[in-house]
């Protein structure tokens, strides 16, 4: 087991030293010059070539490589000359943090919503439950966020003005403010996010209820209470914990429009900001950590995974 | 006369599907008494699991149904209870030990819970503790070594012989008064499959149990049966005891079969085959389904124009057949000699 | 018959010119290893699927290779006909090694032997119909279409299936059916051997009737050799001339028919024999012997005779020396086991040893 998990690990750094390699080529190969983004087309040529100095543009590739490198593996993420000197951890660490608030509650919701109404309809096959079921989720899964989100908006934020139209207050400033200014984007994300994972818990269940051991279970006289939470549940959600995973793990990166629709400061917000801004020393640092959340998230599901499942390596 | 354990009198049951309608039991008729062990025989499609399962309603119901029958089982109507009556009589008065082990026990719940929770389920009130103790104790019967320990793996630590151990353990916990037996050994190795059927009678003995035994193996029943019911199409063709049916067989099918097994004990120069394919069963022909295969009726009108009625051969040994006469004789020419290579021969 | 193998490249010809009933097919010693993951990932260790195996099938022959799951039988199978490599041994064809050839030079070979498969369901492709799955041996020998074309109504014909079964796909058969069509396309080339792997294990009874005598019938009309590798002794003890017995992927026990089934020597052979249930309520009562405990786990093997564990006969020289398999005294057929003959009646039949170490998970 231990091995495993070592082992995993080391996969997690490999895809992370390709991330950021990626990133720093990318980066590189982009056109247009860092400095005259940062500085405008009016400055003096020294100018441009002094921050080109400063920021070690002309030394050759290999090494501003491992200076990257360097740097990266000592926590060393840089400072933003866009954001006035400004530690870029200070700024996306933060940025992550409003994310992940926005990620949990959305996918508690998605799975609050999906595991009951994918059970109902798996139990309940051919029904008009089932049918409703089925044809809520194709509505969410073929609803594009953005429409969604948008849609929430003009009816709760501008007809029905009961919440507010977007915007970020921390917590400690303003929790009910902060609260209902959750909900519209939470409800946007988690409802679709739902769609997605109903039908991978209604097939789940339908293949478990089909299975011989629940045939044993009723043979025994169970009701069918406990065969559908006991027996059958556990043993549909293994593969649907894979897809929680992997919906949360894309909920981290891909924030991007529900952030710049609500106006909400996560990591795809600031992504956004970054890049129109010219500050690119921000976003590569937010993408590498947009990574590096996927990666994690992941690995613990890997790991939950083999601790739902005995038969996984229980060696 | 002793009162019959389970009476199952005309059962029908179809399956439904968007395209076509499978008649998959179709007018099935058979007795069980107190303590006998019945083998009901057949090949694939015959109908014999959906009889016997179908009974406790555990035929997934879309897409079968049940259209008429009456089962008694100690006076009550199996197939008219309701839900719950049926609950409280799985597990307890009637129990079943499935073919494949490997996917009948849940494979993330502890062996030694799943037999207690059989235990539990019939028991509410009694502390949990006993039904573990209990568990153990029928862990033991069955012959797991280690009892304690292995109650708390699970089935994929356990080989395939001992999973099925742990399923009779189950299937008896209750001390059930009639036990059904789907295929019990075919999915596993012979030398295993001994062990386990030795197992199955021990504890046939010790509970007392009655023994409905479903198999395609005809060793198997003439080992540890004491009636059998042939099935073809859908329907019993031939019932009796063993000796009846393995010695006095009346019906061209179970003939056939007879036949048609190769044996351990000699090498026949050539063995019978029965011609054909087994019936579709959706399509309500008149005749006898048996008919297009038969080495006597395949070209006899009556075979074709009449369903063959039961007809008694002798005390308790009935065949489903216009001319047992006939195929008493010919079973005569079949099964002393072997070796004759003609007739009907692919 | 005439010697057909002087009308096909890669003969040996010292072999054509042999008089008496000729060997076919020779595996000396023949031992294949898998690798394989341990559970949980915790690296990997070596499965020896086949240890030391060796038999021979003489031409017109059938070759029964029984046993239970695990023993090898169908790896022996496939490493015959080069579908998996042998980690040790010499296999011979027609008096010629072909233990080692590449692929290019195996394929003249392989118009020779053929091999029929368990699951009809699933050797059979379902996306070609039959006229192509028929015509694809000619097409993979460079024989041509024509020629495929002309053969395929006989190759149905040998089988007992309708010319028009050619049109049609594997699904629109039944399994014996499909296994009729997998026979043919072995049969396309005239081959001298055919291995069958449990070819009528998936069929219903009276199916497997039905194939086991066309099997009967294509022997004698075409000369076939078989080997026919089956867990189910009745099937085996119909149709083979001589038997190998496997456990644990060693031959115990090999002779004739009648030798092993009627004179069993080797104790797991008795087990087995005991173990089927006989449908013949007239027959011989035969001794009951129950084996006790599971089979041990092929990565850690018993040491000595493997199937030491589950041996009422075992005493301590089992642990210590692996029995060779040899032609004891009184016998006819060849055993591994220090300790052979026939099991007499007796009342303690069970195993006298614990489970060991080696048994169980």
């Amino acid at each position: 087991m231990r091995r495993y998990l070592v082992r995993r690990v080391l996969q997690g750094l490999l895809v992370m030293w390709i991330v950021a390699t990626a990133v720093f080529v990318i980066f590189r190969i982009v056109p247009g010059d860092p400095a005259a983004m940062t500085l405008g087309f009016d400055a003096p040529p020294e100018a441009y070539a002094a921050l080109r100095a400063e920021l070690g543009l002309d030394d050759p590739l290999v090494e501003q490589y491992l200076r990257w490198m360097g740097n990266l593996v000592r926590g060393d993420l840089g400072t933003s000359i866009t954001h006035g000197g400004a530690e870029v951890a200070g700024l996306v660490f933060p940025a992550l943090g409003r994310t992940l608030e926005l990620a949990v509650i959305s996918i508690v919701l998605a799975v609050v919503i999906a595991v009951p109404l994918g059970m109902v309809a798996a139990i309940r096959e051919g029904t008009w439950m089932d049918h409703v079921a089925r044809v809520l989720a194709t509505l969410g899964f073929s609803m594009p966020t953005y429409v969604l989100g948008i849609g929430l908006l003009l009816v709760f934020a501008e007809l029905i003005p009961i919440l507010p139209p977007g915007g970020y207050v921390p917590f400690s400033e303003d929790p009910l403010r902060h609260l209902s200014q959750l909900v519209l984007p939470v409800i946007t994300i988690g409802t679709v996010t739902a769609a997605r994972l109903t039908r991978f818990m209604r097939v789940g269940m339908l293949e478990v209820l089909h299975a011989d051991y629940v045939r044993t279970a009723r043979a025994k006289g169970l009701e069918p209470r406990r065969i559908n939470y006991r027996h059958a549940l556990r043993n549909a959600s293994i593969p649907l914990l894979t897809e929680v995973g992997v919906s949360f793990g894309l909920m981290v990166g891909g924030m991007v429009v529900i952030e710049q629709i609500f106006t909400w400061p996560g990591l795809g917000w600031l992504m956004i900001q970054s890049i129109l801004t010219r500050a690119f020393d921000v976003v590569q640092v937010a993408v590498l950590v947009s990574a590096a959340a996927f990666v994690i998230v992941n690995l613990m599901v890997d790991l939950a995974y083999s601790w739902l499942d005995p038969r996984i390596s229980r060696s | 006369m002793t009162t019959p354990l389970l009476q199952v009198d005309d059962l029908r049951v179809r399956f439904e599907s968007d395209d076509r309608t499978v008649n998959a039991v179709n007018g099935v008729s058979f007795t069980v008494f107190p303590g006998e062990t019945v083998g009901i025989v057949g090949e694939s499609g015959s109908g014999k699991t959906v009889t016997v399962l179908s009974l406790l309603g555990l035929v997934p119901s879309p897409p079968a149904r049940i259209d008429s029958g009456r089962a008694l089982f100690e006076g009550r109507d199996l197939l008219s209870l309701d839900a719950h009556e049926l609950r409280s009589i799985r597990g307890k008065d009637v129990a079943v030990v499935f073919q494949d082990p490997m996917t009948s026990l849940n494979p993330v719940i502890k062996v030694g819970e799943q037999l207690r929770e059989a235990l539990w389920t019939h028991a509410r009130q009694i502390d949990d503790n006993v039904h573990r103790a209990r568990a153990i104790e029928l862990l033991a019967l069955v012959g797991v070594p280690q009892p304690e320990r292995r109650y708390h793996q699970y089935p994929h630590e356990f080989s395939g012989g001992m999973r099925q151990r742990a399923m009779i353990a189950m299937a008896i916990a209750n001390r059930p008064k009639l036990l059904i037996a789907d295929e019990p050994t075919t999915a596993l190795d012979v030398t295993i499959q001994a062990q386990v059927l030795d197992v199955l009678m021990a504890a046939k003995a010790e509970t007392g149990a009655a023994t409905v035994l479903i198999t395609h193996d005809l060793g198997l029943v003439a080992q540890v049966a004491d009636r059998v019911a042939v099935m073809y199409g859908g329907r019993i063709v031939e019932q009796g005891t063993i000796e009846d049916i393995f010695l006095r067989p009346s019906h061209p099918y179970t003939i056939g079969l007879l036949a048609s097994l190769p044996s351990i004990e000699g090498r026949q120069r050539r063995l019978y085959s029965i011609p054909g394919q087994p019936p579709r069963l959706d399509s309500e022909s008149e005749g006898c389904s048996f008919r297009p295969r038969c080495a006597i009726g395949s070209d006899r009108p009556l075979c074709a124009q009449e369903a063959p009625n039961l007809h008694v051969v002798g005390e308790g040994h009935r065949a489903e057949c216009h001319y047992v006469a006939e195929a008493v004789t010919w079973a005569a020419e079949r099964l002393r000699d072997p070796g004759s290579a003609t007739g009907g021969a692919r | 018959m005439g010697c057909r193998a002087l009308a096909r490249p890669g003969f040996s010809h010292r072999w054509c010119t042999m008089t008496g009933p000729r060997v076919l097919l020779e595996v000396e010693s023949v031992t294949t290893r898998y690798t394989v993951r341990k559970q949980g990932g915790e690296g990997a260790a070596a499965l020896t699927a086949v240890d030391s195996a060796s038999l021979t099938i003489a031409e017109g022959e059938t070759v029964g290779l029984v046993g239970e799951s695990g023993c090898g039988k169908s790896t022996l199978g496939r490493t015959i006909m080069r579908l998996v490599d042998p980690s040790a041994g010499r296999i011979f064809f027609r008096g010629r090694d072909i233990t080692e050839l590449d692929h290019g030079d195996m394929r003249p070979v392989r118009r020779d032997f053929q091999i029929v498969f368990q699951d009809p369901y699933a050797s059979l492709n379902p996306r070609f119909r039959v006229r192509e799955i028929l015509a694809e041996p000619f097409r993979i020998h460079g024989l041509g279409r024509t020629e495929a074309a002309r053969r395929a109504p006989e190759l149905l014909d040998l089988v007992q299936l309708p010319v028009d079964a050619l049109d049609r796909y594997p699904h629109e058969f039944s399994g014996g059916q499909r296994q009729r069509i997998a026979i043919a396309r072995a049969l396309a080339l005239q081959p001298l051997l055919i291995v069958l792997d449990e070819p009528v294990s998936a069929l219903d009874v009276s199916i497997q009737a039905q194939i086991l005598n066309l099997l009967a019938d294509l022997k004698e009309q075409l000369g076939l050799a078989y080997l026919f590798i089956a867990h189910d002794l009745s099937v085996v003890g119909q149709v083979s001339d001589r038997v190998a017995v496997m456990y644990l992927g060693k031959i115990v026990e090999i002779g004739t028919r009648e030798d092993v089934f009627t004179d069993p020597q080797h104790p797991y052979t008795n087990a087995l024999l005991s173990a089927v249930p006989s449908h013949r309520l007239d027959g011989a009562k035969r001794t009951r012997i129950v084996l006790e405990g599971d089979l041990p786990n092929p990565l850690q093997p018993p040491s000595g005779c493997r199937f030491r564990t589950r041996c009422w006969r075992a005493v301590d020289r089992c642990a210590d020396e692996d029995p060779v398999l040899a032609q004891g005294e009184g016998m006819a057929q060849q055993v591994a086991c220090h300790f052979p003959g026939p099991e007499v009646a007796r009342d303690a039949t069970r195993g006298s040893l614990p489970p060991d170490a080696g048994s169980g998970s």
